[in-house]
């Protein structure tokens, strides 16, 4: 039950009463949120990113400047955004959109079917994109049942980019910045280092509540929580540890969906894992219980698979079983004690302590395993004799479909011709888990520290922050 | 002309709701799922209007037949059994499973059935999902029987993802030399399942001094609902009256709808209450909606409407079909839900207050009654202090004399008033003063001549002033202070010499109360408030009762 709290009216006074000020439960208009974020993308506008969390975090941004012809609303789902409404031919080949009419750039000027047309170039070989007065016809050249996940996840960008410029490397000028025509217009990019976005007060979906965003990037977890803690700071992304030291300081933590996969990664062609022997004893041999609990802190799912529960639901079908007899038999089997290297992105901290501990769990079982520190990229790791490598892949989803297609890019796993079919995907994640090409270990979720301030946190369970919907209250003593 | 806006749902989920071809509108969700310190990721919920079509876009792709949209006109008037129900549903469902359970058992019928849940369905959901699935391997040849005696061996999983209920079925199909399930070959199949619409509206008497009563409830956003279970056309004690069946608008983002309370009958020869879909007729607004979009039906007669929203205004009708016609406004929007009498166009309609057309608040101009205007300052709700609770509110009461031919049916009256004849010295139907929820969060009390007299904190932007047959006769009831991530509460209070006492306990919501408007009777308010576990929009009636 809510605390209620009865305030007195001044008898003949209009003074406040030195009281708490009391959220309205409407938000508020104005302010500037402050966010921090650890990645540092070194462009929002494009694909060419150097890590996975450079990815994310310009994913994010992204998310925040442009739009879509369609978008996902919180349940997952295409919904209407600069595209209205949509019909398609018998074999879903060709899709006739209707665009949203009164859809501006962040600069005032009206957005031309032709532009829209013109972005998105990305839908693949075969396919063409047509306007006609306010309809834009997409030939996919190919049923595509699935089009509008597509375009919703990952179609081009509704982006006008300045004529002197391809994509923002310096914030100088905001005419030289890209322009969308999403709720907020980027008014300065610092690449790395800091962003600042303007509400867009045409935004066809209602202007936001926030008149700006302050983004601070390449922070660590640590001087996050910080700036969290001094109030300097509304919304940080917080690593486990510290995200356990918020909580425990009454601090309010969100926590997504597990959004991320951290597995075991055996390089291609390596002599000395190429026995399926050598694999499963090292499967057999991890304790992924002890990495959930102490390394994340108790956040986020054991793992023996790829999807997580909430994206499959048959991830129970999956159970992660430590088998130290069975690993220590399989070694015996092999004879001679393999010796192994296990290569982490020197940056990446939970890395390095999933590296070690696994380590440890796998000379407990007669495998001598060092560990090495690579490139975020993973380049040069085979050059250093890396037979395996600790590895994190964003895996969201928001359908299963979506995320099979994730990871078949980001790990191989054989794609599903048919979409919509559970019971196909989970065949071939049976079959691509059982060839140990991978070693699952956790799902990861996000873990986002909010501020006294921040109302209205809003944010999808797979990651994506719906800023526009957050407004700022007061502060609390 | 508004262009229908389909949905499109994953194949197999809309291959088990085959229906018509028509359209059904997107909504954005709002799964806003913050807690105060810890929060964790929730399951979103089916985003589906209930008895809204469903477009059959995939489904038709799958039936190898042409999806084209529908006009508009064919989108206003959708089959009544657009939406099957969750039983029909689910028996389809468990009917697929079984006939894949049993192709891949070969060596016998004899089945071992063991049901479990890792879903979000509830116990009574679970065994009757139990019953369905036995039943239908009973239909399709199978015995069900001990695992022992059986040929193999089904342990069912009722489970679900991010798009719906997942019932997995794991087959161990024992050797055709009866060796033991060890050595038994097993088989994993599933089906997915679509997520049943929200509950059909039931009552929701809550014993205490605030009565919540539930009246409609759906997946997408509402603005405001108003009963016409009484059109004060038919007089009550007419046997028309009693015929009359009940009905409600609600209005939305994008159109507003006509549902009417039906009898369905189930078995065992009972019946239960449901509201039908009867019509809706589609919004015109030339701009976009600002954030937070607020809205009210005003209920001027039996047969006439009017929806007042941010910078546009709309005629609607009942008679003989529903109608609306929009246009740009910046018409104040009436505080009180009054009735006007179209026969005296002289009869006042009680004061109006202007709307920002681009936020979310009012702007501060209060035109009054009699045609004048006083400037406050913006705010979110406000009501007036009627002049039956003005002494008692600590507020003077000002004596005037009734204009003649004109009458006033003003919300803060008392029902049943009396038409004072003209000349005669009454208290003014003006109110004694006001209340108003700022946008600093702060609850404020103004005198008739809107001058602050008092203020107090902790109220949340949502109030409403009804009257009713207990202590003063007069209350305000009031949301609590929080944002739209937390569970919501309302309480009564008083106003005694400028001073709110609580006069109820809360009573607890399960979401944000979004919207608080009061009735025309002056004695109810309609409550819309987000279910935070479903993510649907709820509307209550509330009403102060005597006692607990």
């Amino acid at each position: 039950m809510r605390h209620f709290a009865c305030r007195l009216f001044a008898a003949s006074s209009i003074a406040c009463l030195a009281l708490a000020a009391g959220a309205a439960t409407r938000p508020h208009y104005g302010g500037t949120l402050r966010v921090e974020i650890q990645a540092k993308p070194s462009t929002p506008d494009s694909a060419d990113w150097r890590d996975a969390g450079e990815a994310q975090a310009a994913l994010k941004l992204q998310a925040l400047i442009y739009d879509r012809l369609v978008r996902l609303n919180a349940q997952g789902r295409p919904e209407a955004a600069i595209a209205l409404a949509w019909e398609h031919d018998e074999q879903a080949a060709t899709w006739r959109f209707k665009l949203r009419p009164g859809v501006k750039w962040q600069d005032g000027a009206p957005v031309a079917p032709e532009e829209v047309a013109a972005a998105l170039k990305g839908l693949g070989a075969g396919a063409s994109v047509r306007w006609s007065g306010d309809a834009l016809e997409i030939d996919a050249g190919r049923p595509s049942p699935d089009l509008l996940m597509t375009l919703a996840t990952r179609a081009d960008l509704i982006i006008r980019r300045a004529a002197s410029e391809a994509s923002p490397t310096e914030g100088g000028s905001t005419d030289a910045l890209p322009l969308g025509t999403g709720p907020f217009r980027l008014t300065r990019w610092e690449p790395g280092r800091r962003a600042v976005l303007q509400a867009n007060d045409d935004y066809w979906d209602g202007r936001p509540y926030l008149d700006s965003i302050e983004i601070q990037m390449g922070r660590s977890s640590r001087d996050e929580l910080l700036d969290l803690e001094l109030s300097n700071a509304d919304v940080v992304e917080l690593d486990p540890v510290e995200a356990r030291r918020a909580q425990q300081e009454n601090k309010k933590v969100w926590i997504s969906a597990p959004v991320e996969l951290l597995c075991l990664r055996f390089g291609p062609n390596r002599p000395a894992v190429r026995d399926a022997r050598v694999r499963q004893a090292l499967a057999d041999s991890i304790d992924r219980a002890a990495i959930q609990k102490v390394l994340l802190q108790n956040y986020g799912e054991v793992a023996a698979n790829i999807f997580p529960q909430w994206l499959s639901g048959y991830t129970f079908l999956f159970p992660a079983l430590m088998n130290l007899d069975q690993a220590r038999q399989l070694t015996a089997q092999i004879g001679a004690a393999p010796a192994l290297k296990v290569g982490y992105d020197s940056g990446d901290t939970l890395a390095r302590e999933t590296a070690d501990r696994v380590a440890v769990n796998a000379r407990e079982v007669g495998i001598a395993l060092a560990t090495a520190s690579m490139a975020a990229d993973g380049s040069r790791g085979a050059d250093r004799g890396i037979d395996l490598q600790v590895h994190r892949v964003r895996i969201d989803g928001p359908t299963l479909d979506v995320a099979a297609r994730q990871a078949a890019t980001s790990l191989g796993l054989p794609l599903i011709s048919e979409p919509g079919q559970p019971e196909r995907t989970y065949a071939a994640e049976r079959q691509f888990i059982d060839s140990l090409e991978i070693i699952p270990l956790v799902h990861i979720p996000e873990l986002v520290g909010i501020g006294p301030r921040v109302m209205n946190w809003s944010a999808t369970p797979w990651g994506s922050w719906r800023l526009e919907r957050v407004s700022l209250g007061g502060e609390k003593p | 002309m508004r262009f229908p806006i389909p949905s499109l749902l994953g194949a197999p989920i809309l291959a088990l709701l085959l229906l018509t071809s028509t359209t059904a509108k997107l909504r954005t969700g709002d799964a806003n799922l913050v807690s105060r310190t810890v929060v964790r990721f929730q399951l979103p919920t089916e985003d589906r209007r209930l008895t809204q079509p469903v477009c059959a876009t995939t489904a038709a792709q799958a039936a190898g037949s042409a999806a084209a949209l529908p006009d508009a006109a064919s989108q206003t008037a959708p089959a009544a059994s657009a939406v099957p129900a969750a039983a029909d549903v689910w028996n389809d469902s468990a009917g697929a499973l079984a006939a894949k359970i049993l192709e891949h058992v070969t060596t016998g019928n004899a089945l071992a059935l063991s049901v479990k849940s890792i879903s979000t369905l509830g116990d009574d959901e679970v065994a009757q999902v139990r019953r369905m699935l036995r039943a239908q391997l009973r239909g399709r040849g199978a015995r069900l029987t001990a695992s022992k005696q059986a040929n193999a061996d089904v342990q069912v999983t009722l489970s679900e993802n991010s798009e719906g209920y997942l019932w997995i079925a794991e087959i161990r199909d024992h050797s055709s030399s009866g060796a033991s399930a060890a050595d038994a070959t097993s088989a994993v199949v599933m089906v997915s399942v679509a997520r049943a619409n929200p509950s059909e509206r039931h009552p929701d008497a809550e014993p205490l001094s605030i009565r919540k009563t539930r009246v409609y409830q759906q997946p997408d956003p509402m603005l405001d609902v108003a009963p016409l279970d009484n059109p004060s056309a038919v007089p009550t004690g007419s046997p028309a009256f009693a015929a009359a069946p009940a009905r409600i608008l609600v209005l939305g983002l994008e159109s507003v709808f006509l549902y009417e309370d039906v009898d369905v009958p189930e078995a065992g020869g009972k019946s239960e209450k449901q509201w039908r879909f009867k019509q809706s007729a589609p919004i015109t607004r030339t701009r976009s909606w600002p954030r937070d979009a607020r809205g009210r039906i005003i209920i001027r007669t039996a047969s006439l409407f009017d929806l007042y929203l941010p910078g546009t205004k709309c005629a609607g009708g009942l008679d003989p079909a529903l109608s609306l016609e929009c246009h740009e406004s910046d018409d104040p929007w009436p505080l009180f839900a009054v009735m006007k009498d179209d026969n005296n166009p002289r009869t006042s309609v009680g004061p109006a207050a202007y709307f920002t057309a681009d936020r979310n608040y009012f702007d501060g101009r209060v035109r009054l009654d009699d045609g004048h205007e006083v400037t406050l300052s913006p705010f979110l709700a406000i009501m007036s202090v009627p002049t039956n609770a003005a002494s008692r509110a600590g507020m003077p009461v000002t004596l005037a004399r009734v204009p003649a031919g004109v009458t006033t049916n003003n919300a803060g009256a008392k029902p049943g008033a009396t038409d004072a004849s003209a000349g005669t010295k009454v208290a003014t139907a003006d109110p004694a003063g006001w209340i108003l929820a700022g946008l600093d969060g702060r609850a404020i009390l103004l005198n008739r001549n809107a001058q602050p007299v008092a203020n107090t904190g902790g109220w949340g932007s949502q109030m409403v002033g009804l009257q009713s047959g207990c202590s003063s006769g007069w209350q305000v009831l009031t949301t609590q202070a929080g944002d739209l991530s937390e569970a919501d509460a309302v309480q009564a209070f008083e106003i005694v010499e400028r001073k709110p006492v609580p006069v109820s306990p809360p009573v607890e919501f399960s979401g944000p109360i979004t919207e608080l408007w009061p009735l025309a009777n002056g004695s109810e308010a309609i409550a819309i408030a987000r279910n935070l576990q479903t993510g649907a929009y709820e509307a209550f009636r509330l009403s102060v009762i005597c006692g607990q």
